[in-house]
């Protein structure tokens, strides 16, 4: 069958197999940002928006995605190579060390700020509670998705 | 006492956290791990692995399977060489016993290798596993050290070409035996003595990338294994080994890696990869399912560890011993250097002149252990420091004092350090740098310690949340003296920039930021003008791999020798420039000053040497060893909660002060510690893998095996203690492992403030500990 | 797992979702709300999968005491739902949040929880307590006890042509308290160790309504009648709450797994019903025991 999906603001036709998964159809079109973790749906480093809310694209038909819009890490930054401010603030804070859960955690993330621009640090962990990560014992993931939010508030702030 | 905080140099890049050399590709999605490439023609090998946890393999009938369409070969050990060798990644020649082979007619837990197959889809390869046709003779199994010892146990390791076991008839891969001074006298003279043992538990290391491993001819036949391996070299060597073709036969590239944490510290995949795609001709790529990876990669090893300790009234130690016995798994990859590490961790730490270390890694049909993280380091803490909680109480003084009063202080050394070296003897080893006083100092004021510890012990006994407060003193090292090696080069480039070529492996640790903010302290330029390489048998010089804590201090070494060489010759270039003496000459801020208030910048320089005159390529090499492992030290701190009816424990709050020497990059250093206290703290309360009465793993997914996520993680705070280690680039030592030793004990020793529950097994769940709760009433 | 599977097909309508799935034609369908997590052992001999996310059953809704949720409403609907934040002081939300991962709640329905006989989620509990009731529609519609699905006699059963269009109960009225209990190895461990849901319905001293709920590491969760009646109609006092709650030990019987043993599920059982009760109880009055 075709797939007709909007990957990153670019439409997409893709053949696809009813038994593809999302993640098997991003990985093949050279979506490299997302991850293989465990192809279980229980580790979150296969995750990309999908219309909006993260899902664990390994366990999503990609048949279910017909006519959708995905968002993976690579479409987070703009066409100029500017960051986001949640791809900025993991550097400022050093919040990416192997960097493997890396697009999981900036995605989780962004779809809790693009909902909750004033998030509490609770809020943040629920958000991103479908991400494991071995690597930094989350401390610094969660202090540069406060940093970004706080940024993105004061951009905000500024334009109005 | 606070140590001097004046350093010998000036901090410029070193102390600062500019962003990770390679944060952009991490946070954008570019950076390419081993999986990330596509290669055309590719095939894709899954690996048969034995339902049986000891089984003797009698015939394998592989014809169904090869004949199926897309299968382009199987593998068994009826078509592989038989070479004897260990998989552990250890410089050679490695202390672990030769006791694997790709393919044997043996198998010796749930998982081991039985097969291999080679096909162009992952699919069909799948399909093609269930084709082939083993005959098992089934043989009985053991799972327990304690039962693996006995006389009648079943011998695991009974074939005749495996070297360097220690007694195969007892299941022991390794021993090591060692005692300074008389630790029976000693006894005697203690007017008490305290006497307990300790379990850990099997857990995996969780790497979010599975093993996986990418091998290729290239253009010129020769093998291109693209990897996710801590052990570049020790890879290629090895499988040179088990291929029985010269070393330079194969390159073996790290691309980035998805975690390691020691895991990685093997040869699980490669020689498979070399293999079929020198046989086939084509590329391959074997990637681990999450169901292998827990089962038949490496895990921690679970160890049995039993102290005794002679005390005198005034709170010194009179007589030290230490029982371990570990589990090695079927297989004894680090079975003797982790045994080792456990004493050589903890046992220099307090003063006594009587202490003696025995111990056995033992076989058994159960998942491989290698390296993990604290490495032996993190069972002996476990014991050790909860033995000085037992200790302080019975004399009646702060667990503070005592560890104060008795551990290793800068300016002194211990015995142990060179009777109890990595599984053989070790190196004298004084201690030129030790800031613990002071991290325990500003972590039990961060975290209330004095009125905590009092507010808790006027506990109503009645109340059914009892809170507790706890904490460990940890000791680690820096690389292992004497053999560890590392080695790098730095080239200059036209703009003033440099490359930076080294063997060090970075596994997300950030290793290629911190090695370039050397060489930029060095060369006085800023990171972004250091382009790092690293990690790639071809292109770069050597490097032992990344374990042992080893890459900051010994990596970081040879990184700042090599920068110095090539500064060296900047110097010497703009001498002659500027008609000066070279010692009047010296770099900051991408140019070469003279005390005479003369200056040219880098840019000149290098367009002189590589155009203009004299021409010579400017770049310096060096390699770097050290003969000490200055340890780093650190103070944990935890505040817990006890539900007393269901046994939850919840950590409140939890502060780690370390001493890492000076930390090159505080950020990293703090994300390390963070990360590894976060891993501690998840081992101590609730990781564990767990098997059936047939040796097969229960629990092989993230579902069931429990670890950490961000609605888990308590608050940690982190405190970096800085020091000066002389012995260190620019005082540094190393971070990477020590935070992870630090929860099982203060945790423990929490949960005993809080209750009087002692936990002498980890990991601390509800029921454990509810079990332990009613057991004392 | 999906070797068999041929055509996905995306159902418009309900009507077209249930005449694709009872098609007799050799195929096998099975419905499919978008991701298999929870129903992969239903689709190894699946043919052609019947995705129906878009057939409007993807509703949360309050309309008076009545609780409505479509089979095909994710669990985070049911936690962003302002209604049910309201309702029962929260019970529902914080029932489907237990499953505490947004990601996997962004793509888990009622539907695969039910399809796939994943009777853990605390969700359940809650949904058992309310005597919820499941409209199953396949050639006939047929309402059915929420409780049918786990009891041992003859067990309801979602077949491969049926899907789980509604799930509804009635929310008790006036002084009603509601408490979600759970113990787990981890906070984000969508298993709990046990959980128990307990919602009071106070008249006075007295309590009017008492449904004590116990699921999480059993087969399936259960309701305790026999305490539920022995609270009924009764002064609620804190020494009767602790004697009911003592036997609830004996009422369940949980196997031992890799997450507790059998009795450590009964010790905690009455500790956690204890603590459920004391909760609703603190909700339904606005103070405690």
């Amino acid at each position: 069958m075709n797939l007709h999906v909007t990957i990153n603001n670019d439409p997409k036709d893709f053949p696809c197999q009813p038994t593809d998964t999302l993640l098997d159809i991003l990985r093949r079109e050279g979506y490299s940002g997302v991850k293989v973790g465990c192809s279980n749906g229980d580790c979150g480093i296969c995750a990309v928006l999908l219309n909006g809310r993260t899902v664990n694209s390994c366990v999503v038909l990609a048949a279910h995605c017909q006519n959708k819009t995905i968002e993976t890490i690579e479409g987070l930054s703009a066409k100029d190579g500017t960051l986001h401010p949640l791809q900025k603030a993991f550097l400022d804070e050093g919040g990416a060390q192997c960097g493997f859960c890396t697009p999981g955690l900036i995605l989780s993330a962004k779809e809790l700020l693009d909902a909750n621009p004033t998030p509490t640090d609770a809020d943040v962990r629920e958000a991103l509670s479908g991400v494991i990560c071995r690597c930094t014992g989350y401390v610094k993931p969660i202090a540069a998705v406060l940093t970004a939010a706080s940024e993105m508030r004061n951009a905000a702030g500024a334009k109005s | 006492m606070k140590e001097a905080s004046v350093l010998p140099f000036e901090k410029k890049s070193v102390g600062t956290s500019p962003w990770r050399v390679d944060g952009i590709g991490l946070v954008t999605g570019s950076a390419k791990f081993t999986d990330d490439i596509f290669l055309k023609n590719m095939l894709h090998a899954k690996i048969l692995g034995s339902p049986h946890a000891h089984a003797r393999i009698l015939d394998i009938d592989t014809a169904e399977a090869e004949k199926l369409p897309g299968v382009s070969i199987v593998l068994t050990y009826k078509n592989v060489p038989r070479v004897p060798h260990t998989t552990a990644g250890q410089g050679y020649p490695e202390p672990s016993p030769y006791d694997a082979f790709m393919f044997d007619t043996k198998v010796r837990f749930v998982g081991d290798r039985v097969a291999c197959v080679a096909a162009d889809t992952a699919e069909i390869a799948e399909q093609a596993l269930k084709l082939i046709n083993v005959k098992y003779e089934v043989l009985p199994a053991v799972f327990d050290v304690r039962e693996a010892v006995k006389e009648g146990a079943p011998v695991i390791h009974d074939e005749p070409d495996a070297d360097g076991i220690h007694d195969r008839k007892h299941n022991i891969a390794a021993h090591y035996d060692v005692e300074i001074g008389k630790v029976d006298q000693g006894l005697k003279e203690a007017d008490f003595i305290v006497e307990e043992e300790f379990e850990t538990q099997y857990a995996q290391h969780c790497p979010l990338e599975p093993h996986v491993c990418i091998g290729y001819l290239d253009e010129n036949h020769r093998i291109v294994l693209r990897t996710a391996t801590q052990v570049p070299w020790h890879c290629r060597r090895i499988v040179a080994q088990c291929l029985q073709i010269p070393v330079n036969q194969i390159r073996v590239i790290k691309p980035r890696i998805g975690g390691g944490f020691g895991a990685k510290q093997e040869i699980i995949l490669e020689d498979l990869c070399a293999l079929i795609t020198v046989r086939t001709r084509r590329p391959v790529k074997i990637e681990m399912t999450r169901r292998e990876e827990f089962i038949a990669s490496r895990t921690r090893d679970p160890s049995i560890v039993k102290m005794t300790i002679g005390v005198k009234k005034d709170g010194t130690f009179t007589a030290m011993d230490q029982r371990v016995t570990s589990w090695t798994g079927g297989y004894g990859t680090h079975s003797l250097t982790l045994l080792t590490n456990v004493g050589s961790k903890t046992l220099p730490f307090y003063r006594c002149k009587n202490v003696r270390f025995w111990g056995d890694s033992v076989y058994t049909n159960t998942p491989i252990t290698g390296a993990y993280r604290g490495y032996g380091a993190t069972q002996g803490a476990f014991a050790i420091e909860q033995m000085m909680d037992i200790i302080a109480e019975k004399l009646n003084i702060d667990p503070i004092e005592l560890r104060k009063k008795n551990h290793i202080q800068k300016g002194e050394t211990n015995p142990v350090f060179s009777a109890l070296g990595e599984g053989k003897e070790g190196h004298e080893n004084p201690i030129e740098s030790c800031g613990l006083d002071e991290c325990i100092d500003r972590a039990a004021a961060a975290i209330g310690w004095s009125k905590k510890h009092r507010l808790y012990a006027k506990r109503d006994p009645n109340t059914r949340i009892k809170r507790g407060i706890g904490m460990a003193c940890l000791m680690q090292g820096s690389g292992i003296a004497g053999i560890d090696m590392a080695s790098a080069r730095i080239k200059m480039n036209e703009d003033g920039s440099f490359n930076l070529l080294m063997g060090a492996t970075d596994l997300g640790t950030g290793s290629d930021t911190v090695l370039a903010q050397i060489a930029g302290q060095v060369l006085g330029v800023t990171v972004d003008k250091i382009q790092t390489y690293s990690s790639d048998t071809d292109m770069t010089p050597f490097d032992k791999g990344a374990y042992a804590s080893s890459t900051t201090y010994v990596s970081g070494g040879a990184v700042k020798k090599a920068a110095e060489a090539c500064r060296d010759k900047i110097l010497k270039v703009a001498a002659e420039m500027l008609k000066e003496d070279v010692a009047n000459l010296h770099c900051e801020k991408a140019k070469v000053i003279s005390k005479s208030g003369k200056e040219v910048p880098y840019t000149n320089i290098i367009n002189r040497s590589l155009y203009g005159q004299n021409q010579f390529q400017i770049e310096g090499e060096a390699s770097h060893i050290s003969y000490v492992s200055p340890p780093p030290f650190a103070a944990h701190f935890a505040e817990v909660e006890v539900d007393m009816e269901t046994g939850k424990v919840r950590v409140l709050d939890y502060v780690c002060a370390v001493d890492c020497g000076v930390a090159i990059n505080p950020k990293l250093a703090e994300g390390q510690m963070e990360g590894a206290a976060m891993n501690g703290l998840s081992y101590a309360l609730c990781e564990e893998m767990m098997f059936d009465e047939r040796g097969r793993m229960l629990n092989p997914s993230f579902f069931d095996y429990r670890l950490f996520t961000t609605v888990d993680a308590p608050k940690i705070r982190t405190i970096l203690v800085e020091t000066y280690e002389p012995t260190g680039p620019f005082g540094a030592k190393s971070i990477a492992e020590i935070g992870i030793n630090g929860p099982l004990p203060a945790l423990a020793n929490a949960i005993y403030d809080a209750c009087g529950v002692r936990m002498m097994k980890a990991p601390f769940t509800p029921e454990r500990v509810l079990n332990a709760i009613h057991a004392k009433k | 797992m999906f070797a068999n599977v041929q055509e996905y097909y995306h159902a418009t309508s309900l009507r077209d979702a249930l005449k694709k799935l009872g098609k007799n034609d050799g195929q096998i369908p099975v419905p499919v709300t978008g991701a298999f997590h929870l129903i992969s052992s239903k689709l190894r001999a699946a043919t052609c999968l019947v995705d129906i996310s878009a057939v409007d059953l993807n509703y949360v809704k309050v309309e008076g005491r009545k609780l409505s949720i479509g089979g095909a409403a994710t669990f985070q609907q049911i936690v962003v739902s302002k209604e049910l934040n309201e309702a029962l002081n929260g019970l529902l939300l914080k029932a489907a949040q237990a499953y505490s991962t947004r990601i996997q709640r962004n793509t888990t329905t009622l539907q695969d929880v039910l399809f796939g006989y994943a009777t853990f989620f605390d969700l359940l509990t809650a949904l058992l307590a309310l005597d919820t009731q499941v409209t199953v529609q396949g050639k006939q519609k047929r309402i059915v006890p929420l409780a049918s699905f786990f009891s041992k006699e003859s067990r309801a059963i979602l077949s491969n042509s049926e899907i789980a269009v509604d799930f509804s109960a009635k929310l008790p009225s006036g002084n009603a308290g509601a408490s979600l209990q759970r113990v787990a190895l981890t906070d984000g461990d969508a298993v709990a160790i046990l959980n128990v849901v307990a919602i009071l319905k106070m008249t006075g001293k007295k309590c009017s309504e008492a449904r004590i709920a116990v699921g999480g590491g059993l087969p399936a969760p259960v309701r305790l009648t026999a305490l539920e009646q022995e609270l009924a109609a009764k002064p609620l006092d804190a020494a009767l709450v602790e004697s009911v709650s003592a036997k609830a030990a004996d009422l369940i019987h949980p196997v031992s797994d890799i997450r507790g043993s059998a009795q450590y599920r009964k010790q905690i059982c009455s500790v956690l019903v204890r603590r459920a009760l004391a909760e609703a109880y603190q909700f339904a009055k606005g103070r405690s025991l």
